[in-house]
């Protein structure tokens, strides 16, 4: 406790983000680290997970230190400690459990292991202080792709998800393929803004009626087929034109599947999460559709978008206000359901 | 003085926390498999419990460093990192193959063989006096008992390179006839960690939370095939693969 409040550390190792934060009351962002080792696997095409659990080791007690420095905190004023304990890479999640298990320890603060899902939906409680559940959300990123009914707070129900690729898979594969190169999702949303996104048609991919599901492994094959056939025929490709007909088939898919579940379970609330949230295409093209279905778009800002250490202080607060602490015994997963 | 010390890096996975003035070590250790990380932070608060000391009384922070699991050192290193850091005590960097030159003596030269698959071990042979007859690294299985034999020693082998190789087809006969430690003293455990870090504390090896780092002796295999350009050749071949398909 300071000044009355309840400060919350949240720690999160589950990819390639080496990020600490300290939230206050779970709702107000005291400082949000966030040590990105995107660099460093750029030169691989993705992310290598040996090489980014080696980092988190390396990197996590500096953040922890400048997080407590810039939130002004000592550990005798920490309430509690939450982590993402999965799903992630499981070598790299293991680094911030055991870092704050042992913090738990050393320093007597209560411990919760957060869902990394769970995070990113709670990013949107760190942005809009009276945003309360339920909503329906969609979170999008690098491995999930699915729309949730969040009935409380950590408490979600699992209306739709990929079968295949999630979303930021699709963008990474498709920018290997145009030569955009790693990470797909910024890449190719910076080359869409000087294309035109009608110049290919990519078919967009509903599956069954009725079905909240997403595929997007087909459109990748779209847009490989396509770049195949111009070059055999001796044509020069145009990367911003593919670039922008892709990710605009993807969005309409998205866009439209997530209106129709915000409408079908009731919903006046649509809420963004995950990476690919960040995504300026996607934003612009949810607003509008949310506007002409007299839904109210909830979007956080890209860096709450993005892995962070904020958002699993804010599950963490209240998962612990609803379930209490974990033991010392808690434990990190690859797959952890919603 | 009070040395916490943490072992994760092999199958036995313990904390031990030694009081150097009185001699008295207490310990936990756990065999469950792939568990490290869920019971580490458990047997720590144990042994500082049944020590009956207060964690600020907890005067160095010793991890056992590897070579070994890559994700079992980076818990124990990573969980005595954090102890370290909110405590505000140094560290000690212990490299685990080092741990066994306290098990030399008279008569008795030390291998250590641990396993890294494919005939390979991380390794290192002792003799009698604890001295380096191979120092630590990363070698085939018949380097080192190469070693042993050419220095004409007849050493006792621990690690868990003799539960993978003894037995098997094509490497066991390189561990024939030679002398295994009984499995109560086969592995490497936070109790040497404390011991060694102990010695350290007088020689004054002493370090700072971000120098605590793992001895993996062994760059990621991505790094060694970015290196060797084997990352790139078979990039392109996917690629190739990839697009000769559709």
């Amino acid at each position: 406790m300071k000044n009355g409040e309840f400060i919350t550390l949240g720690i999160e190792t589950s990819c390639d983000e080496t990020a600490v934060a300290v939230v206050l009351d779970g709702r107000k962002v005291l400082s949000n680290v966030i040590s990105s080792q995107i660099d460093i696997h750029t030169v691989y095409g993705g992310v290598v997970p040996e090489i980014a659990s080696r980092h988190h080791l390396e990197n996590i007690n500096a953040v922890l230190d400048r997080a407590m420095e810039e939130a002004e905190v000592s550990y005798d004023d920490v309430d509690l400690i939450g982590v993402t304990n999965g799903p992630g890479l499981i070598g790299a999640v293991v680094i911030g459990v055991a870092t704050a298990k042992a913090l738990s320890f050393a320093a007597d603060i209560p411990l919760v292991g957060v869902n990394h899902m769970h995070g990113h939906v709670s990013a949107n409680y760190l942005q809009y202080p009276e945003l309360e559940p339920p909503f329906l959300s969609l979170i999008i990123s690098g491995g999930h792709t699915s729309l949730v009914e969040v009935t409380d707070y950590n408490r979600c129900t699992l209306i739709g998800e990929t079968r295949d690729d999630a979303a930021g898979e699709a963008y990474d594969k498709v920018a290997r393929v145009i030569g955009l190169g790693y990470p797909g999702g910024p890449k190719i949303d910076k080359a869409a803004m000087d294309g035109d996104p009608e110049a290919v048609h990519f078919k967009r991919v509903f599956l069954e009626k009725g079905s909240f599901d997403f595929s997007f492994s087909g459109i990748k094959t779209q847009v490989i087929n396509y770049v195949n056939q111009e070059k055999m025929k001796g044509r020069p490709i145009c990367v911003p034109d593919i670039a922008a007909s892709f990710q605009q088939a993807l969005i309409d898919v998205i866009v439209q599947k997530s209106v129709d579940a915000a409408l079908k379970y009731d919903k006046d609330h649509l809420v963004m999460a995950g990476g690919v949230a960040a995504n300026s295409a996607l934003r612009r093209r949810m607003e509008e559709a949310c506007g002409e279905a007299g839904l109210r778009l909830y979007k956080p800002e890209p860096v709450l978008c993005t892995d962070n250490g904020a958002m699993i202080a804010s599950a963490a607060y209240y998962k612990y206000l609803k379930d209490g602490a974990d033991g010392p015994d808690l434990d990190a997963f690859a797959n952890l359901p919603l | 003085m009070y040395i916490l010390a943490i072992d994760t890096t092999g199958p036995i996975g313990s904390a031990a926390l030694y009081d150097t003035e009185s001699g008295v070590v207490i310990s936990r250790e756990t065999a469950e498999n792939r568990a490290h990380l869920k019971n580490l932070a458990p047997m720590v608060r144990e042994v500082t419990e049944e020590a009956g000391i207060k964690k600020n009384q907890i005067d160095f922070v010793a991890a056992s460093v590897g070579p070994g699991s890559y994700t079992g050192i980076r818990i124990g290193v990573s969980t005595a990192r954090a102890i370290a850091q909110a405590l505000a005590v140094p560290c000690l960097r212990v490299g685990t193959l080092d741990l066994f030159r306290l098990n030399c003596g008279k008569g008795r030269p030390a291998a250590v063989i641990f396993n890294a698959r494919r005939g390979q071990v991380y390794g290192a042979v002792f003799g009698e006096d604890g001295g380096e007859v191979l120092p630590p690294g990363a070698y085939m299985l018949e380097d080192v008992t190469a070693a042993v034999d050419d220095e004409g020693i007849d050493p006792v082998f621990y690690g868990d390179g003799i539960d993978a190789y003894a037995e098997h087809e094509k490497y066991g006969r390189f561990l024939a006839g030679r002398r295994f430690a009984d499995k109560e003293k086969r592995y490497q455990t936070a109790e040497m960690t404390a011991f060694a870090a102990a010695g350290m504390i007088c020689g004054g090896e002493t370090c700072a939370v971000n120098e605590l780092l793992p001895d993996y002796m062994r760059k990621t295999e991505a790094e060694q095939r970015l290196e060797d350009g084997s990352l790139a050749r078979a990039r392109e071949r996917k690629m190739a693969r990839f697009i000769k398909n559709k």
